[in-house]
């Protein structure tokens, strides 16, 4: 069924059963990839995915549904089942739907080449990234992937008071994981690069920075345990804050879940640094003009100068907040219900870049990667307990690899303590956040090893 | 569903070019899920998963792809795009489906969404009330109820042509306790492919009790020590250790391309000789068991180690093709959204002969791991890391105090061989594992086992 006609009845059988107040929030998007091993396609996919949200006030509460199947049947099941989920909710604060604002800022994240690019030529683009990368060094052994992909997203959401918004993105990456192997030590490295121009993209240089990081970190042994001073490289430590991101999230303050909880106004970190959330940052997967709740989007600091500015909110804790929402009302997909979530949220860099501040940390570690962030972060607390791998630095130069250690400590006490941070700014991101961190040097951190 | 000429239709539409096997995947599934924070029901969502996945294999490369739209023309299309992609010249390959049958090993008794959310909802209040009276120094309780119900359909070139319904029922109880500067959690979370039945048969005050009493231990534990130190890992979810470190390497998805460090070692010793390992997808209602796998072939009972030799690996179609092996029953999704690949079911370190007891009287100085959190484990290299969530110290022979803040880390592999003592307290416990095609429900299991050594990591 088409999608215009399809919310058009389920409005009407909403108003029937005497609904006054509901949204629809729909999600359509094509995708594509594709993954090369040995030089030959081994994973084509192909996608056209649609899925809707329908939510509802009933008796005070607002009850969500959803489903992938835009069908007759599914206008029934989407109805009653919302309702069936708001008698039993039971929220203090309930979620109200917005009407829209005159003029939204003017954000445009749809670059229109992908789909003017031919398929082979994207196809035969992972091709040389392959044979590229196993040409570098004979002890390349295999690329566990070797893939491009790309999709093209739109949504809509309209609503009872009137508000109908649509937006388009699209975006296209490669990802490799690069396996090396010297007798019998392999080891593993990965890297994502997104593309904006095909014809301005270096996948050269792409294929031998990743071989170069495996092929380093041949070799690597434990170290003695003890206390070191560490630089966590950029891409990593936005790992590591994305995991912990939670805690700027008004809901997770009210619910207990947040250890920022009161401190607005309080200085939680280091004077150097600042965070701040850009929705309209050019090129970066999450920009966007409102969010899903159609508020508008804006900038903020939520720390400045290590001073804890604000939280992100959405409609409902802003309301109960008693202060405008910042935009942050957002879903992990139509499958959930609003949540909050930063659009493009990172550390403002500094003026250092690695090498300086290899310099500035003359002896210690480099560390490029942590493991086990699921396990060994607890995200409450910010204790932590990771898998580390990296270099031992020796008069700010690289002496060895390292690995089979874990870096211990608390991320808050991190905040405080980072002593240097660096110019290298890089994002992580999927599809509901980008976070984005430069290198960072930490004195004096617990490393266990031998 | 779909009709027999639809598949039929579109089956061949797929091998219009150079594709050797073709196959459709059609899944309807309802899911429901509750969820209660501050003794509120703070969500409730519901709704409908549907779509269908096509894939050709030709040789060993395959094209996937998948659509909402299960009308017969998008269907076509869509197989024919697929097949344009594969490319080739037709093979001649003819189709002639049979509907098959099979037996259901995972039989439900009280369909989950024939209860009303508010007996849902009741239970819920019932674990929260309890998990809050344990202590005052509870600070806060979740619960999270989960239901789902999923038919499947799947018909390939081979003239397969069946169907399934799979129901799981799953309930989380998360427990925080809090003094002036520390929070510690405990958490349990019973699943299986059982109906409402499984809320029915649980003592929901012992298991709320018990998390409850996970998040105080630990909130009066002191910083674990580090170091290389012997290990006891308890039954049940101690069980991820060996799902981590060694079942992810024993999956073809890894071993096909030689990226597993148990690539070409069958009939090699590869672990000490009191560990037997298994994946078992038979087991009726577990938490990861399945009548089928999500290519259709008949779920299996696969010894993956005995007594310490590799046995077998475990093994999807496509893989099979590369290493020259037969399916094992093995092939798993999330959803339409994922093609199908080797995966774990129920996987667990068979029952030994030790006693817990013997085991801790054995270690002068070392860790006893009552739970696990979880853990990541990098399948080339075999390294992994566990965060553990409930954890006491062994001084001389006994058991001294709660310890908090460790993981365990180390090389899966290497593990294997440095098990000492497998015991006889045989537990399964429930997780989802992540990986190539998704998140899938799984049973990991194991008696308690005592390692020789292990690194530990902590705070200090």
């Amino acid at each position: 069924m088409n999608i215009d006609k399809f919310i058009e009845i389920l409005f009407n059988t909403a108003k029937q059963k005497g609904l006054s107040d509901y949204e629809v929030y729909y999600e359509k998007s094509r995708s594509f990839s594709v993954n090369i091993y040995e030089g030959d396609i081994e994973e084509y996919k192909n996608s056209l995915n649609m899925g809707l949200s329908f939510r509802t006030l009933y008796n005070g509460q607002m009850g969500y549904a959803y489903t992938e199947n835009i069908d007759e049947a599914s206008i029934t099941l989407l109805v009653d089942e919302a309702i069936a989920n708001a008698a039993a909710l039971e929220r203090e604060t309930v979620e109200f739907l917005y009407e829209g604002e005159e003029k939204y800022e003017d954000v445009d994240n749809y670059k229109g080449e992908i789909e003017k690019i031919d398929t082979d030529k994207k196809i035969n683009l992972v091709k040389k990234i392959e044979a590229e990368a196993k040409k570098i060094d004979d002890r390349v052994k295999s690329l566990q992937y070797c893939l491009y992909k790309e999709a093209i997203v739109e949504r809509i959401i309209a609503n009872s008071k009137g508000l109908r918004l649509t937006d388009k993105m699209d975006y296209a990456y490669c990802y490799i994981n690069v396996v090396v192997k010297e007798n019998d030590d392999a080891k593993t490295s990965e890297a994502e690069l997104a593309i904006d121009r095909f014809d301005e993209t270096n996948f050269e240089l792409f294929a031998k920075e990743t071989v170069d990081e495996a092929i380093s970190l041949l070799g690597a042994k434990s170290i003695k345990s003890g206390s070191y001073d560490v630089i966590i490289k950029n891409k990593t430590f936005a790992l590591l804050l994305r995991e912990m991101i939670n805690v700027f999230s008004a809901e997770a303050v009210e619910k207990g879940l947040s250890m920022f909880a009161n401190k607005i106004g309080d200085k939680v970190a280091t004077e150097d640094l600042t965070i701040i959330d850009d929705p309209y940052l050019k090129g970066r997967l999450n920009t966007k003009a409102f969010d899903d709740e159609g508020v508008g989007t804006k900038v903020k600091k939520v720390i400045e100068k290590g001073v804890l500015n604000t939280y992100l909110h959405n409609l409902k804790t802003s309301k109960k907040a008693g202060i405008e929402s910042t935009g942050n009302g957002k879903r992990n997909s139509y499958k959930g219900e609003i949540g909050i979530s930063p659009f493009n949220l990172y550390i403002e860099p500094g003026d250092k870049d690695l090498d300086e501040m290899k310099k500035e940390l003359n002896t210690g570690l480099l560390l490029i990667k942590l493991d086990g962030l699921h396990a060994g972060l607890n995200t409450i607390s910010g204790d932590f307990s990771l898998i580390a791998s990296g270099y031992y630095i020796e008069n700010g130069e690289i002496k060895k690899p390292v690995n089979q250690i874990t870096l211990a400590g608390n991320f808050f006490d991190v905040l405080r303590n980072i002593d240097v941070i660096g110019s290298d700014l890089k994002f992580e991101e999927d599809s509901v956040k980008g976070i984005g961190s430069p290198s960072v040097l930490i004195r004096n951190m617990k490393i266990a090893g031998e | 569903m779909l009709k027999q000429s639809t598949i039929s239709n579109v089956l061949t539409a797929a091998l219009s070019t150079g594709g050797d096997f073709a196959e459709i995947y059609l899944e309807d599934a309802y899911s429901a899920n509750i969820y209660l924070v501050s003794s509120k029901i703070e969500s409730a969502l519901s709704g409908r998963d549907y779509g269908v996945g096509i894939r050709i294999f030709r040789g060993l490369s395959y094209v996937y792809v998948y659509t909402n739209d299960s009308s017969e023309d998008n269907l076509t299309k869509v197989a024919k795009e697929a097949a344009k992609a594969i490319g080739g010249d037709k093979q001649d390959i003819t189709i002639s489906m049979m509907k098959q049958d099979i037996e259901n090993r995972n039989k439900i008794l009280i369909m989950p969404n024939t209860i009303l959310k508010t007996e849902k909802t009741d239970f819920m209040k019932i674990a929260d009330k309890y998990a809050r009276e344990y202590s005052k120094e509870i600070s806060q309780v979740e619960v999270t109820y989960a239901e789902n119900i999923k038919d499947v359909l799947i018909a390939n070139s081979e003239g397969l042509y069946i169907t399934d319904k799979r129901v799981r029922t799953r309930f989380f109880i998360e427990a925080v306790a809090k003094d002036n500067t520390v929070m510690q959690t405990g958490r349990l979370a019973p699943g299986a492919s059982k109906g409402f039945e499984l809320i029915k048969e649980s003592d929901i005050e012992s298991i709320s009790k018990e998390v409850s009493k996970m998040a105080v231990t630990m909130l009066h534990a002191e910083e674990c020590p580090s170091g290389k130190m012997p290990v006891i890992i308890e039954n049940g979810f101690g069980g991820v250790i060996f799902h981590e470190a060694c079942g992810h390497g024993l999956e073809a998805t890894f071993v096909a391309k030689g990226n597993s460090v148990f690539a070409g070692r069958i009939g090699e010793k590869v672990a000490s000789d009191v560990v037997t390992a298994i994946d078992d997808g038979t087991l009726s209602n577990e938490w990861g068991s399945l009548n089928i796998d999500d290519e259709g072939t008949p779920t299996r009972r696969n010894v993956l180690i005995e007594n310490g030799i590799l046995k077998g690996y475990m093994i999807d179609k496509l893989n099979g093709r590369r290493m020259n092996m037969d399916s094992t029953g093995s092939s798993r999704r999330e959803s339409y959204r994922y093609a199908p690949t080797s995966r774990m079911t129920n996987t667990f370190i068979a029952k030994g002969s030790s006693k817990v007891e013997d085991m801790i009287k054995s270690v002068k100085k070392g860790l006893y791991c009552k739970r696990m959190a979880g853990g990541s484990v990098d399948p080339a290299t075999g390294e992994f890391n566990f965060a553990l969530l409930e954890a006491y110290l062994i001084e001389n022979g006994r058991i001294t105090k709660p310890v908090r803040g460790a993981t365990l880390i180390g090389n899966g592999p290497e593990i294997l061989t440095k098990i000492e003592m497998v015991g006889d307290n045989f537990g399964f416990d429930q997780g989802m594992c992540g990986s190539v095609s998704g998140s899938i429900p799984v049973n990991v299991g194991q008696p308690a086992i005592l390692v020789s050594d292990i690194t530990v990591g902590d705070r200090k």
